[in-house]
């Protein structure tokens, strides 16, 4: 038993660990909608554009300018969304690091801690 | 064979490590690793806690942590499947390993049984094919020791599989003849067997496969989705969106089976250049909404690795939009509106479920939609799917070019076999929760057998749906376990037809011509010939192919045909209103095959086309065949080889399970000179027929198709008078009922009325006209006269 539980721990069980760890970082990916934000960049906000024809060169400008206006504020809202992603997306790989650390760690930390642990009693 | 090897040191250390003195242990590590983590932490940032505090934290933090993390082992290896070995033990999991092992410690197979029924999917599956716990130890009173040949053959199936779940040592079990004997017992179809397993089978390893973090994986979108598609007011006002939210719920209900080919078909059809919309046909309840959401599940999953992926499939709720724009004026503006919508949001896929509701020209509702959805079906930017009944399409679709150029079709069909049983498990799964019921295998394996046979308006698998949601309703608080016996009630009221005229067929047929003598007078040649021609017919195994029987009935009027008809009606298949009436006389013209068969499935449906699928078990009587259009005539050519006809509009006609007569009075008067002449019967009904034959009135290949050729004689004297016998006590039994008094004919009357009624022209006919006109009003004129009271007897001597 003693040899399959190192087997499993460093085998499977690393496996497992570091899918989950994966599974979390696609989630924040989707949650975010990463990809559909990047495709979408410069996509006018909520598809609102004005499309007029047969106006004068003056409403034409104003026109224009509406319309970029729209797409300078999609850029903006989905900019800080995908910043945002980002952020997070470090911070759980930080995390998952960490995990992964004290998982590989976890059966010398069993043997190492109570050892450091009587030192601290006796210093 | 070797019984060691890793997996049974872990099933046997298992066995102890799951008793409570380590459960105690492992409670108590858990509660001193958070303990001990919860110090340390507060240490990093407070000094509270004393050094000697920190020290024993970490002292107990080790072997704490040390006890979880086995515990984690432990969960792992026992969610796990085999992980392969040097002993043929280690290939299996750990409840396979551990029933294997109390098999061959008590050498007894119900002691196998007994541990894989600790699993629930294995115990569920075991019920529901009529294995309960109980039957189970009838059927393996005493040891076999044949857990070493199980564990062979159990390999040999898994062939190099490193991983045997506990389904396929179940698979192997159920293989034993013990078993398949008991099945053949209990008439449970084999074939059934092998479908549930794979299905328990199946959803069982799809459930071990799942672990925690599965659901992060599915790809939803996100909260961003929709920042890239425009405000849809109206679109939101008249359809609904099939969301992930949606598809996540629906994917553990309604797994998808058997309609993959359909889905990839449509995909694929939407995603052709010049072909973005389609149209999904097929009959009614074979499942073409199914089909879509299945498309919109993994559109929503983000599934298809398509370019549809992400888009919004919307379900359009056509009435509510025919009724906010009954008039054209009002639906130009609001289509326009709708698909300003779709196509500012550029990412809707438009479902339209009855979309020949909008097709349709007719109807003021619809009026003018049909030709208002095909201007903005060539819009590349529109994508729509539609559903639409087969004989639907071929009404409204191809008999219009500008609306079918525009659209892909992808045909729906019926699921069939294993696929059909998979689907209905789902379905039963589902009613069972709902209703605390539970069907055993054969209910299942009797609702598709039963519906294929006597359900012929709607398709598979809504008919058998239905029949299952019914079945479930109707059980009662007592009788919560439905079988076969209970679907066949259910199947019986449904389609209004006695199925146990098949279970007790044989009773029918061999007593057929004593009880059609109590209801026909004479013609004993007659009798005895179509009873023996049904016994011949039904004799053979196929059922399904042909009608039960067909027999022409040849003979003059007033002889007893169509009273023979009713009286086959009322022993054969319970009921006298079993039995459907053409008069062919009515279908002598020119359009007699549209009247019969119809030209519309909704205003002219044909009146055979209704009457059998109102009745599709009953005698169809043909009155008068000779008089029919010769169209019709050559129909009944196809209906007496294949039991089947089909509309004009695509339905198929069964009359597989009805008894097919036609009636002719052709050679009436070749038959009365032949009676005088007094040839035997024998002989006349062969004259009969070499003469109807010469004279061109029916073909030879005509009257070879028919099971029997009855000849009717006509009426002598005497049997007339047994005639009047019948009618009289029909007419007591109803004085009876309606004056409460009894009726009493003196001989001389019975007589007289017998001399009157004989007419060798009409037969029985004349009769009928004489017991009205002269015994009815001498009876009436008596009534009137002594004002019998109720109880007493009335007494006619004279007419």
């Amino acid at each position: 038993m003693i040899s399959g539980y190192f087997v499993w721990w460093y085998g499977t069980g690393l496996t497992e660990a570091y899918a989950a760890a994966m599974a979390a970082m696609t989630r924040i990916v989707y949650l975010f909608s990463v990809s559909q934000l990047g495709k979408t960049l410069f996509d006018p906000w909520k598809n609102d554009v004005i499309r007029a024809h047969n106006l004068s060169l003056a409403d034409q400008l104003k026109v224009w300018q509406l319309n970029l206006a729209s797409r300078i504020v999609g850029f903006l809202v989905r900019s800080l969304v995908i910043l945002a992603a980002l952020f997070v997306l470090v911070l759980l790989i930080l995390l998952s690091a960490v995990i992964l650390l004290i998982w590989i760690a976890t059966p010398l930390l069993a043997l190492v801690l109570p050892l450091i642990g009587v030192t601290r009693l006796f210093v | 064979m070797k019984w060691g090897g890793q997996r049974t040191e872990e099933v046997q250390f298992l066995l102890i490590y799951r008793g409570l003195v380590f459960a105690a242990i492992r409670l108590f590590a858990l509660v001193t690793l958070l303990i001990s983590l919860i110090v340390l932490a507060a240490s990093a940032v407070t000094d509270f806690f004393p050094s000697t505090l920190q020290g024993y934290a970490l002292i107990l933090l080790g072997p704490a942590l040390a006890i979880c993390s086995f515990h984690v082992y432990i969960i792992g290896i026992t969610a796990e499947g085999g992980r392969g070995g040097s002993q043929p033990l280690d290939r299996f999991d750990h409840e396979s390993v551990r029933a294997l092992l109390a098999y061959k410690k008590s050498g007894n197979r119900y002691a196998l049984w007994l541990e894989l029924i600790k699993n629930p999917a294995v115990e569920g599956l075991l019920f529901r094919l009529r294995l309960p716990q109980q039957t189970l130890k009838a059927l393996y009173p005493s040891p076999d020791n044949g857990a070493e040949g199980l564990v062979a053959a159990i390999c040999e199936r898994a062939h190099r599989s490193t991983q045997i779940d506990v389904f396929e040592v179940v698979a192997v079990a159920l293989a034993d003849p013990t078993i398949t004997n008991y099945w053949q017992r209990s008439h449970i179809p084999i074939e059934s067997i092998e479908a549930t397993l794979n299905f328990y089978g199946a959803r069982y390893r799809a459930a071990k496969k799942l672990r925690f973090w599965t659901a992060w994986t599915r790809n939803d979108g996100g909260f961003a989705k929709l920042w890239s598609t425009s405000y849809t007011v109206l679109l939101d006002r008249f359809t609904y969106v099939l969301d992930s939210a949606w598809a996540a719920g629906r994917a553990s209900v309604a797994p998808l089976i058997g309609r993959n080919e359909a889905v990839e078909s449509l995909l694929v059809e939407l995603r052709k250049q010049n072909g973005q919309n389609v149209l999904l046909v097929g009959d009614p309840g074979v499942g073409r909404s199914e089909v879509l959401y299945e498309l919109a599940s993994r559109v929503a999953l983000h599934k298809t690795e398509t370019p549809f992926d992400g888009m919004q499939v919307r379900v359009l709720d056509v009435t509510a939009v025919l009724s906010a724009a009954p008039s054209p004026e009002k639906l130009g503006p609001m289509f326009q509106a709708l698909f300003a919508d779709i196509v500012g949001a550029g990412n809707v896929i438009l479902f339209i479920p009855r979309i020949e509701l909008l097709l349709s020209n007719e109807g003021a509702g619809s009026a003018a939609a049909g030709n208002l959805l095909a201007q903005y079906l060539g819009d590349p930017r529109v994508h729509i799917v539609g559903s639409i009944s087969s004989v639907d399409h071929v009404t409204f679709v191809r008999s219009q070019p500008a609306v079918s150029e525009k659209f892909g079709v992808v045909r729906v069909a019926a699921p069939v076999g294993n696929d059909l049983l998979q689907i209905l498990l789902i379905k039963a799964w589902s009613v069972e929760a709902r209703y605390q019921v539970f069907f055993l295998i054969d209910a299942l394996t009797h609702a598709i057998e039963l519906a294929d046979r006597y359900i012929k308006d709607e398709a598979s698998p809504t008919r058998e749906m239905r029949l299952i949601e019914e079945a479930a309703a109707k059980a009662t608080a007592g009788n919560r376990v439905i079988a076969a016996g209970e679907m066949a009630t259910v199947v019986e009221e449904r389609a209004q037809v006695r199925i146990r005229v098949d279970e007790n067929e044989q009773e029918a047929l061999l007593n057929l011509e004593a009880e059609l003598h109590q209801r026909v007078i004479g013609q004993n040649r007659a009798i005895k010939l179509l009873s023996d021609a049904l016994l011949r017919a039904r004799a053979g195994l196929s059922k399904g192919s042909k009608p039960i029987g067909t027999f022409l009935f040849l003979g003059p009027t007033g002889v007893g045909k169509t009273e023979t008809a009713k009286a086959l009606a009322h022993i054969y298949f319970g009921s006298e209103d079993q039995m459907i009436r053409l008069d062919m006389s009515e279908y002598a013209t020119e359009d007699g095959l549209e009247k019969l068969l119809g030209t519309h499935p909704t205003t002219q449906p044909g009146a055979l086309t209704v009457a059998i699928q109102q009745h599709p078990s009953a005698v169809v009587l043909f009155d008068e065949i000779e008089k029919a259009n010769s169209v019709v005539r050559n129909l009944m050519l196809q209906l007496l080889d294949e039991g089947r006809l089909t509309t004009n509009f695509g339905k198929v006609l069964d009359f597989t399970n009805s008894i097919v007569i036609a009636t002719s009075n052709a050679g009436s008067d070749y038959i009365k000179e032949q009676v005088e002449k007094k040839v035997s019967a024998a002989a006349l009904e062969k004259q009969l027929i070499d003469r109807l034959i010469t004279e061109r009135t029916f073909p030879p290949e005509y009257l070879n198709r028919f099971d029997g050729v009855v000849v009717y004689l006509p009426l002598t004297l005497a049997e007339i008078q047994q005639v009047v016998a019948l009618q009289v006590v029909a007419l007591q039994q109803l004085v009876r009922e309606q004056k409460g008094i009894e009726l009493s004919l003196s001989q001389k009357v019975v007589n007289e009325l017998a001399k009157r009624g004989y007419d060798p022209v009409f037969g029985a006919r004349a009769l009928q006209r004489v017991m009205k006109n002269d015994l009815e009003t001498a009876i009436a004129r008596q009534i009137i006269a002594e004002k019998p009271a109720p109880g007493s007897t009335l007494v006619i001597d004279s007419l």
